[in-house]
């Protein structure tokens, strides 16, 4: 098999950096093991290499937070994969993020996607943007359009709005639900193929439809986290 | 340098805390209130669970009063040290006393660390210290008596006059044989000392961590931070605090306290601005 075996769908915040909370923190080390579990179901995948996405401030040409977290979180679970970093600009049109994704299921060899992500960030009174009432719907509805891998619905998310609401992980959503729906309908099409000519094309399938798993989704402090993947 | 006190050995920049624990009826702070043996076993207690590293047990108190000779500074003491050398094996004891009879004695039961706040006033004290290998702090008390108030003392330097004597004490203490890894030194503040002096030996302690032994203060509640602020007894943890902060800031290690949860904080917080030890719990900008 090739292409892209398994996603998994991680939020970035700093916090997860070694050593960054000082001392251990509680709901972060809950986060933290979450986090390294959904990589350990990507590892299960067998991949041969990691392609990590992650928005980029405009600030961040150098090393971008996201991919930071990203590398840290793949190190923190002992994965020694080659690594190909994608990074998207945060405010990407969808797209160009579409459009980023599909480049990456045409990925000829054996593909685990690490995206980096996480929701709104006005969920309390403390959260970092305060708290604004369109927070909590617009997370579960996002939450919910990637557990049912409505990857069209992913990709018609509300810029704007997403913009306003501090969401972080809108544009490499995009990316995963380019990536993932390029690669649930090439398996599809092989599928289809495998059925009419009863032969199976070696090496082209991967996998059919991703099945999702929630591993955690939780707001500890005003920040939407998903931790999902998709396998 | 490392300080080595009983079983442990301290690193640079280790701020430790000695708690004060009085087998007096009549100390200036306490006034009593752990002068009973059970009662000072339960400070013990609760000083440890607040973080002391070190309890420093004292069987006479530092102003002139009634007078308290070698065998009932020895009655007050002795079994108590080794009634909390049994309860806490791994406790650094230290025994607050000016008279190496008191300290024989001390030792025998397991101190580890004699505190002679007189200045040496008696030269055999740190004989005793080699003898027992047990550590030593050499305090400037500039050359008064025991149990004396300081009257109409001047210096031509204070900070010049602490590090010549505490310097003197310390490097004759390791030549008679005391472990030079277990020499602090301390600048007395209010022994034989009025408040300009105690002020000033704050402010220039640098000058003493400079010479490189390690520097005990003992600042808690004392005249110098009430005349200062023109507060009673009971109102001086703030600036007792503040004072706290100064010298560890300036690299004092050791620091001789009444509130022992109040101290630890401050101590842990200049150990984070120092950068010596991260926050608990960062949070801030980074979710």
């Amino acid at each position: 098999m090739s292409g892209i075996l398994a996603a998994a769908s991680v939020p970035n915040p700093p916090l997860l950096l070694p050593g960054m909370t000082g001392g251990p923190v509680a709901e972060v080390e809950a986060l933290r093991s979450a986090c390294l579990a959904a990589i350990e179901t990507l590892a299960g995948a067998e991949p041969d290499l990691i392609v990590l996405v992650g928005g980029t401030g405009s600030g961040e040409l150098d090393s971008p937070l996201s991919l930071r977290v990203g590398r840290s979180l793949l190190a923190q679970a002992g994965l020694n994969l080659p690594i190909e970093a994608v990074g998207i600009p945060a405010d990407a049109a969808a797209e160009e993020c579409r459009i980023a994704g599909e480049r990456i299921a045409e990925h000829r060899g054996r593909v685990g996607l690490l995206v980096m992500a996480d929701g709104s960030a006005c969920r309390s009174l403390k959260a970092p943007g305060y708290l604004d009432e369109r927070a909590a719907p617009f997370d579960a509805m996002l939450t919910e359009a990637l557990l049912a891998r409505d990857w069209a619905g992913i990709g018609r998310l509300d810029r704007q709005l997403a913009a306003e609401l501090l969401v972080g992980g809108r544009a490499a959503w995009q990316v995963m639900a380019g990536a993932l729906a390029s690669g649930e309908s090439a398996s599809g099409e092989l599928a289809s193929g495998e059925l009419a000519g009863g032969e199976l094309a070696g090496g082209e399938l991967a996998g059919g439809e991703y099945a999702p798993t929630c591993h955690y989704r939780d707001d500890p402090f005003g920040v939407w986290y998903p931790v999902l993947t998709f396998s | 340098m490392t300080l080595n006190l009983g079983r442990h050995a301290y690193s640079d920049g280790a701020l430790l805390i000695m708690a004060i624990v009085n087998r007096t009826p009549d100390s200036f702070y306490d006034r009593g209130a752990t002068y009973g043996f059970d009662q000072a076993l339960d400070r013990v207690a609760e000083v440890v669970g607040q973080g002391a590293e070190i309890v420093d047990i004292g069987g006479v108190k530092a102003a002139p009063g009634d007078e308290v000779d070698a065998d009932e500074e020895i009655r007050r003491t002795v079994d108590f040290v080794a009634a909390v050398r049994s309860a806490y094996p791994d406790l650094v004891i230290s025994v607050d006393t000016w008279r190496h009879e008191v300290a024989r004695e001390v030792c025998r039961a397991g101190a580890d660390l004699l505190n002679d706040a007189w200045g040496g006033h008696d030269p055999r004290l740190a004989e005793v210290a080699a003898e027992f290998d047990a550590a030593l702090v050499c305090t400037h008390a500039g050359g008064v008596a025991p149990r004396t108030r300081p009257h109409r003392i001047s210096y031509s330097d204070v900070m010049v006059d602490i590090i010549a004597r505490t310097v003197g004490l310390a490097e004759r203490a390791a030549a008679i044989g005391v472990d030079r890894s277990r020499i602090m030194i301390d600048p007395g503040h209010d022994f034989g000392k009025n408040t300009w002096h105690s002020l000033e030996a704050t402010r220039r302690l640098s000058e003493m961590v400079e010479t490189g032994w390690p520097v005990l203060v003992s600042l808690s509640n004392k005249d110098f931070i009430g005349e200062t602020l023109d507060l009673p007894l009971d109102e001086r943890l703030l600036g007792t605090l503040s004072a706290t902060a100064v010298c560890a800031w300036q690299g004092a290690s050791v620091f001789r306290a009444h509130n022992v949860a109040e101290t630890r904080q401050v101590l842990d917080m200049v150990a984070a601005i120092r950068g010596t030890n991260p926050p608990r719990r960062a949070l801030r900008g980074l979710a």
